[in-house]
């Protein structure tokens, strides 16, 4: 006769693989969804990138450039929630893997804020007003979380102004790059219109640098 | 000096803080907190499967109809407020032979002399004998031992009022010469605040199920000190109470198993008992109980993993140790890691620059952990903790109303948290070494 541990030990065990499965099959759709949406922004910025060679060659930017701005608006929006999401997801996952996602994610980042640079060269301007936010991805920073929620309140009042968040250390190529240009030595640390922000700033401090237009 | 600065609140207190942090940084730093969540999950859950598998098994008790003579002890101190109704409780036990009845006052410093006075006029046959210095709960039941003459000696605390029944009830579990000790259904007596309501509950749990499933395991690690009776001869055999012992009704249940006694239960014989009715005489309760087991785990230690011992040494014991260690670590790391981030907001909204106050109550920040897949893994213990209350309800023949339900909710968390916290401070103290002692003001006022 079965002992009552070795019983216990298999219906121990059904309940955890039962268990494991269930939570692999939510972790793998939530990460699936994050690479969708990722895909999916990646695809609409080449959409974009396309147009913008386009009036560059044809010399049209009075005819595209307000279209070209309202879809870079759009796509820094979905942007932002996308980082909302992958963050989440990142925090609460605890079988699926999001670190490629999350490359190709801040390679979206970057590769949207150079556009916009670009788009301001060849429009005059964007009509958005970028900050950069530097912050740690491998620790803990409770600067850093404070300087993100004031961004979060700047963003929500002032409709001209977007963030665009850099992890600093993830060794990424492009980041790196980024980095330098602004002598981000610190986290957290802002940029905006050029210039380098160190530590945590207030509300007012970023106010008084950024021409805002109230939602 | 040194006597005196370890035998302090404070220093015990900042110690057991201290050490605390200490450790389980130095553990959450080293071992992931998933793993250390399932692997204390999973024996969570395989030790409820055990104890519910024998729960089911239990079959039909044999009953011996015989009624040996029995002596009652009632060890008290201080106990002015309840010896009227415990005395009064056990004068009117349905038994159909006499009763002797020994109250062992221990030195009290209240009324309890004037009452037992009063006692012996309304119930001749009451036998009282005193100490003439406070000398603890073993050495009244010691000293009580060499006036009892019954073949089954019952003690019960001076707080504890037995159904009429249950002393009839328990005696007919004695129906062969191996069983030492038989133990009941200890319930909490009218609970009135949420301390209490929580501990009834609790009460319910421990002495119900988990009683009724260790006792098929013949696995009992407490005799309850409310009440429990027990074979005169057997207690002869082992030489009464360890008087050096601050959880005697412990000792004296390792005592039994290790001597080759059984111990058993029935939930149909109930005793209600007046439990602390504040967090701190909780505490204090707790942490006597927690450090008695430590003791009593170093002193029994030869039982553990021991199959000389049956079930209660190869799995019972071993695994009741294990349980409260990796409790301590759960509780710990979930502490850590909302305490931690909960911390650092604080200290961020009050202290780092113009920082909006409204960051402690976002609670957007917790909205990732809240909906952290690895909750999943905890659907089941959820779900067997749930039952296992339930269970505990009907064994115990009440049931659930909506009143039930905060201080359930309560004791399925928080309370956890609680006892663990106890716990790790039981472990802190026996390793720093302060002295132990019956709490003497950890009872309820009644």
């Amino acid at each position: 006769m079965v002992s009552v541990y070795v019983k216990a030990l298999v219906i121990t065990l059904v309940l955890f693989a039962g268990n494991y499965f269930f939570v692999k099959y939510l972790d793998d759709s939530r990460a699936q969804d994050l690479q969708t949406r990722v895909s999916d922004l990646e695809e609409e910025m080449q959409s974009a990138r396309t147009l913008l060679l386009y009036t560059q060659t044809y010399n049209r930017s009075t005819e595209i450039c307000p279209a070209l701005e309202e879809t870079t608006r759009a796509q820094i929006n979905k942007l932002y929630d996308l980082f909302s999401q992958l963050q989440q997801t990142e925090s609460s996952a605890v079988l699926a893997d999001t670190a490629r996602t999350k490359r190709r994610f801040i390679l979206a980042n970057s590769e949207l804020w150079l556009y916009l640079r670009q788009l301001e060269s060849v429009c005059g301007s964007s009509g958005i007003t970028p900050i950069l936010y530097f912050y740690p991805d491998q620790r803990d920073c409770v600067e850093c979380r404070a300087q993100a929620q004031i961004l979060n309140s700047v963003r929500d009042a002032c409709s001209n102004v977007r963030v665009f968040a850099f992890p600093t250390d993830l060794d990424l190529g492009v980041v790196n790059a980024i980095k330098s240009r602004y002598s981000i030595t610190t986290t957290p640390s802002i940029v905006i219109n050029e210039k380098t922000l160190a530590g945590i700033t207030s509300r007012d401090a970023i106010l008084s640098e950024v021409a805002c237009i109230k939602n | 000096m040194l006597e005196g600065l370890r035998n302090s609140f404070w220093f015990s207190a900042l110690l057991v803080v201290g050490l605390f942090a200490a450790f389980f940084y130095a553990l959450f730093a080293v071992v992931p907190y998933l793993a250390i969540f399932l692997a204390a999950n999973f024996l969570f859950v395989y030790v409820a499967v055990v104890y519910l598998l024998k729960f089911w098994e239990k079959g039909e008790q044999k009953l011996s109809n015989k009624f040996p003579s029995a002596s009652v002890i009632i060890p008290c101190y201080n106990s002015a407020k309840t010896i009227d109704r415990c005395v009064e409780s056990v004068f009117a036990l349905e038994y159909p032979r006499k009763l002797q009845v020994i109250v062992v006052d221990d030195a009290s410093t209240d009324a309890t002399k004037q009452k037992l006075l009063q006692l012996k006029k309304r119930f001749p046959s009451l036998e009282i004998m005193r100490h003439p210095r406070n000398q603890g709960k073993a050495r009244s039941l010691n000293l009580a031992l060499t006036k009892a003459k019954g073949e089954i000696v019952a003690c019960i605390d001076s707080d504890t009022y037995p159904a009429r029944d249950a002393l009839k009830r328990m005696v007919r579990l004695f129906n062969n010469e191996s069983v030492g000790a038989v133990t009941a259904l200890v319930c909490v007596e009218e609970p009135r605040n949420f301390v209490q309501k929580i501990q009834e509950i609790e009460y319910y749990v421990a002495f119900g199920f988990w009683h009724t499933a260790l006792a098929e395991l013949d696995g009992l690690i407490v005799t309850p000190g409310p009440m429990s009776i027990y074979s005169a001869a057997a207690l002869e055999k082992i030489g009464g109470f360890d008087e050096d012992n601050i959880t005697e009704d412990m000792e004296i249940a390792l005592h039994l198993q290790s001597a080759g006694y059984k111990i058993r239960l029935t939930t149909d014989a109930v005793v209600r008992t007046d439990v602390p009715d504040s967090w701190a005489k909780l505490f204090k309760q707790r942490l006597r109980w927690l450090r008695g087991k430590i003791f009593n785990g170093r002193k029994y230690r030869h039982m553990l993993f021991n199959s000389k011992y049956g079930d209660f040494g190869r799995f019972v014991y071993p695994v009741s140790f294990a349980v409260e260690l990796l409790g301590v670590v759960v509780v710990s790391r979930i502490l850590f890691l909302h305490g931690g981030n909960f911390i650092n907001d604080l200290l961020g909204a009050v202290g780092v620059a113009q920082v909006d106050a409204s960051l402690v109550t976002n609670l957007g920040i917790y909205s990732g952990a809240i909906v952290n897949s690895s909750v999943f893994f905890f659907l089941f213990t959820i779900m067997v903790w749930l039952y296992i209350v339930w269970l505990s309800f009907g064994i115990a023949k009440q049931k659930i109303n909506v009143w039930h339900v905060p201080p359930m909710v309560v004791f399925m968390t928080l309370y956890s948290m609680f006892i663990s916290f106890v716990y790790f401070s039981g472990m802190v103290h026996e390793i720093v070494g302060t002295e132990r002692r019956w709490e003497n003001k950890e009872k309820v006022k009644a």
